[in-house]
């Protein structure tokens, strides 16, 4: 199998060209939620002269931007590509199945981290909002979450065969992530019921290490330990996928 | 010398035989047709030796290379040049961008792709998106890309599907002109006229088992017929076998 740095430079390269090329991707990804955090900081701040509050929304706008980049984007194109056979073209030339899972990854890298310092561009000098001193530590927090993120997209939407299977899958999803994360909506104020929906949910467990670690906290055990069993039912799942799939 | 050899091959998805222990052979430098009716395990077959699919019984050798060992497959897939029934091919990608992809993976030289793009005559297309391309040149420019690093074994699974006769013409051009003349192709295809026309052997799938295995004229000799669309049906439908 080959694996040199030309030949991912040249995936990874045109990855990203077709990516942008995209513009139901590229733009909807990186500039909506950038749009909304302009919108929302700024109804606070003329609400409320305390706008460095608004500092504990960063992780979740971050964290969309991960998400539909890694999970949405990437997860449904994992489908797609299986489906119109470029992934069964790939693995027929000299290039193996990790070549092709790395160039996904680096894009979902790239995209989130683009989010990331989008997000801190626009808190720090369009708002002033004062940033954590605890930056690198934060960052790669961060990108642990990204790295967990595209663990789940790729377990998850392997389980797919076409784009028609997956899209309800995603958009249950998506509405799963928005609602049911504590991001819109404190969780205390949920009904018992709906809670057990969120304290299963890997992206609440993201957003709330992220929050703590902003702050200069150390992250509670429980949420390491949610994501630390998503990571563990992914590995397992994968697994269980090799063993399905009777074919190479 | 044999550059596919099978030898009981065997394939099952669930409780479904597909392929029923069938054994041929094919010699290099033939052009050879694998036709039977839908469903029948043309696509299932090629698959196999293309090192995609795992058989469940029986051996399968490919460019003298045993195609059920992991090492073996690396071998084989760097040396077979493909183009998939599905195209396979990203939407949003030019051409040029593509050519210089997959030759990345190859390690082919520009003026290999130069060549390439001059004899299968790309050039006014290189800058346009696979999607924006009628069939008839997505079948051409996959034609290209299979033959881009010169593969001792080419796969084309239904080649011409979908195409009209002009473009099925032009693409039959290609694979058995220029420098592809002497390679060995498998196809499967419906087209019994581009059998005919253009295969050195055909190997006729029926039920899992090899219905006929020969040229198209020794099979349309052995069964009396005047084309070989007449042969097929007999074989397929009369239930004869040679």
């Amino acid at each position: 199998m080959k694996f040199s740095a030309k030949c991912i430079w040249k995936q990874f390269k045109y990855d990203l060209i077709i990516f942008f090329r995209e513009p139901f991707f590229a733009l909807p990804i990186l500039l909506l939620p950038g749009v909304f955090f302009v919108i929302y900081a700024g109804s606070m701040a003329k609400n409320t002269e305390n706008i460095a509050g608004f500092a504990q929304y960063l992780p979740m706008y971050m964290i969309l931007i991960s998400f539909l980049t890694v999970f949405f984007n990437i997860g449904t194109q994992y489908v797609t590509d299986r489906q119109s056979g470029i992934f069964k073209r790939l693995l027929l030339s000299p290039i193996s199945l990790f070549n092709v899972v790395l160039t996904y990854s680096l894009r979902g890298v790239l995209i989130s981290v683009l989010g990331f310092f989008e997000m801190i561009a626009i808190a720090a000098l369009v708002f002033g909002i004062p940033l954590s001193e605890h930056m690198a530590l934060f960052f790669l927090a961060f990108l642990g979450t990204v790295v967990i993120m595209m663990l789940l997209s790729l377990t998850l939407h392997g389980f797919f065969k076409n784009s028609r299977q997956v899209m309800p899958f995603t958009i249950i999803g998506f509405q799963y992530v928005l609602l049911a994360s504590g991001m819109i909506m404190p969780v205390e104020n949920m009904p018992a019921a709906v809670r057990y929906l969120i304290y299963i949910n890997p992206v609440y467990h993201m957003n709330q290490i992220l929050i703590r670690v902003w702050y200069g906290a150390a992250p509670e055990a429980a949420h390491l330990m949610a994501l630390a069993a998503w990571v563990a039912v992914c590995l397992a799942l994968i697994r269980f996928q090799k063993g399905f799939a009777s074919d190479r | 010398m044999s550059i596919i050899e099978v030898r009981n091959l065997t394939k099952q998805y669930g409780a479904k035989t597909v392929l029923d222990g069938i054994s041929f052979e094919i010699p290099a430098g033939e052009t050879v047709a694998v036709v039977g009716p839908n469903g029948t395990g043309k696509t299932t077959l090629l698959e196999i030796l293309m090192t995609v699919r795992k058989p469940n019984g029986g051996t399968v050798t490919v460019l003298g290379r045993n195609a059920g060992e992991q090492k073996a497959v690396d071998e084989i897939r760097a040396r077979i040049g493909v183009m998939l029934q599905e195209g396979g091919m990203y939407s949003f990608i030019k051409l040029k961008e593509a050519l210089d992809l997959f030759a990345s993976f190859y390690s082919v030289s520009r003026e290999k792709i130069a060549r390439l793009v001059e004899y299968f005559e790309l050039q006014p297309y290189l800058n346009t998106k696979y999607e924006k391309l009628s069939g008839g040149w997505k079948q051409r420019f996959l034609l290209a890309i299979a033959f881009l690093h010169d593969p001792d074994l080419v796969f084309l699974d239904e080649p011409t599907t979908g195409l009209d006769p002009k473009a099925t013409q032009l693409v039959w051009e290609k694979i058995r002109g220029g420098v592809q003349k002497d390679k060995t192709i498998l196809l499967s295809t419906h087209s019994m006229e581009e059998v005919d026309k253009f295969c050195d052997r055909v190997i006729v799938l029926c039920g899992g088992k090899i219905a006929a295995n020969g040229s198209p004229r020794s099979i349309k000799e052995a069964l009396g017929a005047d084309y070989f669309s007449d042969a097929y049906f007999r074989l397929v439908e009369g239930g004869e076998r040679l």
